[in-house]
């Protein structure tokens, strides 16, 4: 039987002050209550590849730059520029790829 | 009140799915590469000598399958300097040939001819398009063979590597574990098969580090034996009496990257295990680099490096390097890069001989 997919998907919540959060909302199915600023940089590094019970984590980016792009690098610690080369070395080391970048918020 | 200004799906971290999602069961073979086109300028002082080149610094062609889930085959192929057999220009290398097995982040095996991990540049150092640089800190750059012992200083090439990171809270402990061949391989075809290891003897190395966040420091170390009977019989030297000498390479690295800062350092001493009054081949190497991202596209770097070595007869030769230059990024996968670097070298022999390079450099990194 087919595991429903399980998207985690961020959302940007503009506040009064202009200020924008981020959220991070789970699907139930996913393996994981919590998650830490780590635990999420490594899976858009690419350094962790699978979920605690081994099942496979697959990263989506967005290809064009944004405004919410540039906020959850922020948050993640890294610059856009920075996230490209962290990518690119484990491309040209064989030890991965990129994430799929899809072209628009709809299409992710 | 928080006002709801939009629902933004950014990412979507997708457990399972169908194939077509899946990002580890992709069997095609993958073709891909880069390459860095160049123009440099040098002059030599205080002799005045100058000298302008463009050339094709480097093209790496790499061709990549997913075996399974868990292994990989990987291949690179290397050439250099414009590259050309019927022209005698450059060198081509059959650079990495090896199969890897992701077992789990704290394991993984690479079988076959691979660049080991030593300090933070040597998996990288023939990298380009991840390099701010067009010539690389000294120890690293293929085209100061002619000046510096770079084999001496890092190990080319190992077989058989163990790696991985282990979880320290929010920290990550990095190892490597290698072994490969001597530095004793055959290249004379009267001797017998060239490229093979003509000794009994083995490379041993490894790096341990700590990665947290953006920082990222670590300590490495390579043993291996030189035989010296080939040698010692060539040149009728006093040396004669040399057979096996034991080679430690010992290095440390650090790097960092704290908002529009980022930087690294390394550093490596190699020393030989030997008593002979008339041999000394120790060598030192420290370079440490500062660079500042004005933008996503903009990047300034200053950098020092710094080399001592020690050659028979007794002498030292010592080379100083300069060096700053900046990036641009186009687009991903185009950067333009331009560099300038003084060397000042030294040798101690008498009488003593000193010389001094201006070099100015422009390059074009892609990467496809």
């Amino acid at each position: 039987m087919k595991r429903l997919l399980t998207v985690i998907f961020l959302v940007m919540i503009g506040t009064a002050d202009a200020r924008a959060q981020l959220a991070i909302i789970a699907h139930k199915t996913v393996p994981a209550d919590t998650l830490t600023r780590a635990q999420l940089l490594d899976f858009y590094t690419g350094d962790v590849k699978s979920w605690s019970d081994k099942t496979p984590v697959v990263v989506l980016d967005l290809k064009a730059q944004s405004e919410i792009k540039d906020a959850f690098y922020k948050l993640l610690g890294l610059t856009s520029s920075r996230m490209k080369s962290i990518r690119l070395k484990k491309l040209l080391l064989g030890e991965g790829e990129p994430p799929e970048a899809l072209k628009s918020e709809e299409e992710v | 009140m928080i006002r709801f200004k939009s629902a933004i799906f950014l990412t979507g971290l997708v457990i399972y799915g169908s194939p077509a999602w899946s990002q580890t069961t992709d069997t095609n073979i993958k073709t891909f590469g880069y390459f860095q086109i160049s123009f440099d300028h040098q002059k030599d002082l205080p002799s005045e000598n100058e000298l302008n080149s463009f050339q094709v610094q480097q093209l790496n062609l790499f061709l990549q399958k997913n075996l399974t889930a868990k292994w990989t085959a990987f291949i690179n192929f290397e050439f250099l300097n414009s590259y050309s057999s019927f022209r005698n220009w450059g060198a081509h290398n059959l650079e990495e040939v090896w199969v890897g097995f992701h077992s789990s982040n704290q394991f993984k095996l690479k079988l076959g001819l691979q660049v080991p991990t030593f300090n933070n540049l040597n998996e990288i150092k023939n990298r380009t398009p991840l390099l701010p640089y067009i010539i690389r800190p000294l120890v690293y750059e293929s085209s100061f063979n002619e000046i510096i012992a770079i084999d001496e200083f890092v190990p080319a090439r190992a077989f058989v590597q163990a790696y991985g990171f282990i979880p320290w809270g929010d920290a990550k402990i990095e190892h490597a574990f290698y072994i490969g061949n001597s530095p004793n391989i055959n290249t004379d075809p009267r001797r017998g098969q060239t490229g093979v290891d003509s000794t009994n003897t083995f490379l041993f190395g490894g790096r341990l580090g700590l990665r947290f966040l953006n920082l990222k420091a670590g300590v490495s170390a390579t043993f291996d034996d030189l035989d010296f009977t080939s040698l010692a019989d060539t040149l009728k030297s006093p040396l004669a009496r040399l057979r096996k000498v034991l080679r430690v390479r010992l290095g440390a690295d650090f790097s960092f990257n704290l908002g529009k800062f980022s930087g690294e350092a390394e550093a490596i001493r190699v020393t030989y295990d030997e008593d002979h009054p008339d041999f000394d081949g120790d060598k030192e190497f420290y370079y440490a680099t500062l660079g500042y991202s004005f933008s996503e596209k903009l990047f300034l770097y200053g950098s020092y490096w710094a080399t001592r070595e020690k050659y028979l007869p007794v002498t030292e030769f010592d080379l100083v390097v300069l060096t700053g230059g900046v990036s641009f990024t186009l687009f991903d996968d185009l950067v333009l890069k331009a560099q300038y670097a003084r060397a000042e070298i030294t040798n101690s022999r008498q009488p003593p001989h000193e010389l001094d390079l201006d070099y100015y450099a422009l390059a074009l990194s892609v990467v496809f």
